[in-house]
């Protein structure tokens, strides 16, 4: 959901939340309160209304009286019929009569009854001497001052009405007769009509005692009038004796008491609910019930409901448009903070967030450009380092190019392949530039780790070696994906990459390394790591590179074995010669002529000769399969030279020559393989030997040289020993000086000689001396003798691992 | 002094080296017992109890090779293992060399490059002397 959206939903809820909660609070009280109110004035129009009633019967009660009372109506009475003044008296009352008649409109009728009950005078005149002696109104008003008969329909007058009788009495109290006033209920009517009514269901009525109704009802009209009842609740409370007296002695109950029998709420004579009141007239005896539907008086709340949902909807779309006024107001500045950062994602560093205010979001919008520009400068300086570590792989994927090259070359050596595609195809590589075209078109396994040993780049050939792909193995640790284990051990071969790490050095992986693929198979291989620095000089990783070299193993295997089978088959009969050879030569077989013994001997000694041809050739094969031990230890080089000159004092005492040795004082002990110098040396000298008349001389010295001293016109480029071996034999010819450490060379005046030589013997020597990154040369004149130079860093060998060592 | 005839165990698998081994060592004054492969030689050993010395080949017939026969030899606790025994063979590599040495041979010939008198005068010499000893 959207901030905005959610400003309004929670405005809203709070809004309808407060609403509701005020609303029944004060709809609560509002109706209570209403209610009170209603009850209040609906009782106070039942007290007023009878008060009138009570007031006005009250008023022509006292008329009653008074007009009884008047000497007009004694003198009357007492005037007999018959007197003469009769008339006159007659006619002064008649007037009176009418005049009171007309005086009040709802007096319909008035006349005056003599003492037994006859009219005698009327208002209307035909009534005059009609006899009312057994009526109420002449019976109860000879016995009380007023009498008021309730109101009754009147057969003589065919009207509604009702009288209020007084009785006209002498001076002495003597009884003359009765004054009878008759009187129209009109005005019971319009009382109980009152205007002043709450709703149209409001109506006052008056009942008589006995419970009939005496004026019209609201809903039933007039003629319901003396004929129907009223029989309720209302009623009964209202004739209630108790109440009766209490109104009588007290007047009605205060407007607080109505919660008693006075305001109720009840059915009526519809038989619909009600609220109703009641007030009793004590003068008449009559009950004013006031009421109301209850359904009517309570309409205001649904009014009250209207209103609150009125109110409501108005108030609530009054704060929706608040609420969307300040959602807006507050997501205005974040639309254009995303805004803003859309563009920086997409690289327009540059952009400026517009917003002045002085608020939170103006406080943000500065943050964000500022974090703007700190990005773009992090970005320029990111990009200048990577930029940085792009140079230095592409320098290192050179240099491991070029390390390829090497490689590649000595395979060219080794295999003796034609490369020329390949060299072609390495150019062709060459020329392209990046880094990822390099690395994924080299023909060897290419990857990267970081410093994590985690690995960020590696190419096609690499993953198809592991079975894996790139993806695969791409942000795992090496170890995961690249297992290089020792063939031997089993385990983990790590160290050409740690070592690589640590050192800062290039590597190169130890022999017998496999590569252990997705499905386990082993493969062999060859590797190289460099390191990865940065400006500084730290390691920021590790370019790892290898190639299967299970084919190359399986070629060098066969042809070591071929070697060693070949030493074993050609040695066995050489074996077999040389031992039965030796047994005739010793008489086993008996005693041999003088000639016998010399041919064996030749037999014997061309069989010698041809066992050190055999391991001059091994050794050859050696040196060139590369599969020859260099086992460097610390050496007495006199020593070994010692051993040297005593394995060749025989040959020297034979030719009756002389060998002289010199060397320094102290030479120190020095780091080389002793097979190999020995050797080198013995070849040497026995060559000088061989190849010097007798009584020739041989000298050999030996002694230190320091760095940019010379020899022979040769600067040393190190510290270094030089040994030289001199003699004054028959030299090697200028012509063939060039080809004497070739293979199986023999110089000419040597072969015309001595024909023991097999012309490998200086050609293992240089090899030897260019494996120890030596030097070997020789100054020779024909006839007049040779010297050979041997220099050896005093740094000494290099161990070498191969599978043969030199004989 | 009259010498005690020995007993020795050669073990190759060429028949005219054998031969030659056999004449040349019975003038010496041994007692020959030859086998041609380890299984030959591990039955000799077994049986003939009082064998002083044993001449070894490397290359013989069948899959094993010398190398399995004198690991046999030399295993811990067993009667034969103080039996001197002496590599000849024409496989000359440094590495077998040492492993032999290793294992337990006294010492490593290369066959084209020993004369047989020589290596016969090794072995009587290194029996006198452990007797004398």
């Amino acid at each position: 959901m959207k901030i905005r959206s959610k400003i309004n939903v929670h405005f809203l809820a709070g809004f309808v939340f407060v609403y509701c909660l005020t609303g029944l609070i004060v709809g609560i009280y509002t109706t209570n309160l209403i209610k009170q109110n209603i009850y209040s004035h609906f009782l106070l129009n039942s007290r007023i209304r009878a008060e009138h009633i009570r007031t006005y019967i009250q008023e022509q009660e006292k008329i009653s009286i008074i007009l009884a009372a008047a000497s007009v109506y004694r003198d009357f009475l007492k005037e007999p019929e018959n007197s003469s003044q009769y008339p006159v008296i007659k006619g002064k009352i008649d007037k009176r009569l009418i005049r009171t008649l007309e005086a009040d409109s709802q007096l319909y009728e008035l006349f005056i009854l003599d003492a037994n009950g006859k009219i005698v005078a009327s208002s209307n005149r035909s009534q005059e001497g009609g006899d009312k002696s057994q009526d109420d109104y002449f019976i109860k008003a000879k016995d009380s001052k007023v009498f008021l008969k309730d109101i009754y329909f009147s057969s003589t007058t065919n009207k509604l009405g009702y009288t209020i009788s007084s009785p006209v009495n002498d001076e002495d109290g003597t009884l003359l007769g009765v004054s009878v006033l008759r009187y129209l209920p009109d005005i019971f009517f319009s009382i109980a009509k009152s205007e002043n009514v709450l709703n149209k269901t409001e109506e006052s009525f008056l009942i008589n005692k006995d419970k009939f109704f005496i004026t019209p009802s609201l809903f039933l009209g007039k003629d319901v009038i003396l004929k129907q009842k009223v029989e309720t609740e209302n009623t009964k409370n209202c004739f209630d004796p108790k109440e009766i007296e209490y109104v009588k002695k007290n007047g009605y109950f205060g407007l607080n008491d109505f919660f008693s029998t006075q305001l109720i709420e009840t059915k009526d004579y519809r038989n619909v609910n009600v609220i109703a009141t009641h007030a009793y007239i004590p003068e008449t005896g009559w009950c004013l019930i006031t009421k109301a539907d209850k359904v009517d008086l309570l309409s205001f709340r649904s009014v009250l409901i209207m209103t609150f949902i009125f109110v409501f909807i108005i108030a609530g779309l009054i704060f929706l448009l608040i609420s969307l006024m300040i959602s807006k107001m507050i997501i205005k500045p974040i639309s254009v903070l995303i805004t803003g950062a859309k563009k920086i994602k997409e690289g327009n560093f540059d952009f400026k967030i517009d917003i002045k205010t002085k608020d939170e979001a103006g406080e943000l919008a500065d943050a964000f450009n500022q974090m703007a520009v700190s990005i773009k400068q992090n970005r320029i300086e990111l990009q200048q380092y990577s930029k940085g570590l792009e140079d230095m792989v592409t320098e290192k994927t050179k240099e491991l190019q070029n390390k390829i090259n090497d490689l590649n070359e000595t395979r060219e050596a080794v295999l003796n392949v034609a490369e020329d595609a390949e060299e072609e195809k390495q150019k062709n590589i060459r020329e392209k530039d990046k880094i990822d075209a390099i690395l994924h078109s080299i023909g060897d396994g290419v990857f990267v780790v970081d410093s994590n040993l985690k690995v960020i780049l590696v190419n096609e050939v690499a993953a198809k070696m592991t079975g894996y792909t790139m993806e695969e193995i791409l942000g795992t640790r090496y170890t995961d994906k690249l297992k290089f284990i020792f063939e031997d051990t089993g385990k983990i071969n790590d160290q050409f990459i740690n070592k690589a790490i640590e050192t800062k050095v290039t590597q190169d992986m130890s022999n017998h390394t496999v590569l252990i693929d997705k499905t386990g198979n082993k493969i062999q291989v060859a590797d190289s790591t460099a390191p990865l620095l940065d400006k500084d000089g730290e390691v920021i990783g590790c370019v790892v590179v290898f190639r299967d070299v299970t084919h190359e193993r399986a070629i060098d295997k066969a042809k070591t074995e071929f070697v060693s089978l070949a030493s074993h088959q050609l040695r066995t009969p050489l074996s077999t010669i040389g031992w039965y050879s030796e047994m005739l030569l010793s008489g086993d077989a008996g005693k041999l002529k003088e000639e016998q013994k010399k041919y064996l001997e030749e037999i014997y000694k061309g069989n010698q000769r041809m066992v050190d041809l055999v391991n001059a050739l091994l050794n050859v094969s050696r040196l060139e399969l590369g599969t020859f031990l260099v086992e460097p230890e610390l050496i007495d080089i006199i020593k070994l030279m010692k051993n040297v000159i005593d394995e060749q004092k025989p040959q020297i005492k034979a030719k009756k020559m002389k060998l002289t040795e010199s060397h320094d004082d102290k030479l120190p002990m020095f780091n080389a393989d002793p097979k190999l110098l020995h050797i080198v040396f013995q070849n040497l000298l026995s060559n000088s030997v061989k190849y010097t008349p007798d009584k020739g001389k041989v000298d050999i010295n030996m002694h230190i040289m320091k760095r940019g001293e010379s020899v022979n016109n040769r600067k040393l480029k190190e510290d270094s020993m030089v040994i030289t071996i001199s003699d004054t034999g028959y030299g090697i010819p200028k012509m063939q000086q060039d080809k004497i450490f070739t293979k199986l060379f023999r110089a000419d005046n040597v072969g015309e000689k001595d024909t023991e030589g097999t012309g490998l013997g200086l050609y293992i020597v240089k090899a030897i001396i260019d494996q120890s990154g030596g030097a070997i040369w020789f100054e020779s004149e024909e006839n007049k003798g040779t010297i050979f130079y041997v220099v050896l860093p005093l740094s000494g060998m290099k161990k070498r691992e191969g599978t043969k060592t030199l004989t | 002094m009259e010498e005690i005839i020995k007993k020795i165990l050669v073990v190759e698998d060429e028949p005219s080296l054998l031969e030659a081994i056999n004449i040349k060592l019975t003038k010496s004054g041994f007692e020959v017992i030859t086998a041609r492969s380890v299984m030959q030689a591990k039955n000799q050993v077994e049986n003939i109890k009082d064998i002083n010395v044993i001449w070894l080949d490397h290359y013989l017939l069948g899959k094993e090779d010398g190398l399995d026969f004198i690991t046999w030899c030399k295993a811990e606790g067993t009667s034969y293992k103080k039996i001197p025994i002496f590599v000849v063979s024409n496989t000359a590599s440094p590495d077998k060399i040492q492993i032999y040495l290793r294992l337990g041979a006294e010492k490593y010939y290369v066959k084209a490059e020993k004369r047989l008198d020589n290596i016969i005068s090794d072995i009587k010499t290194y029996l006198n002397d452990t007797n004398h000893n």
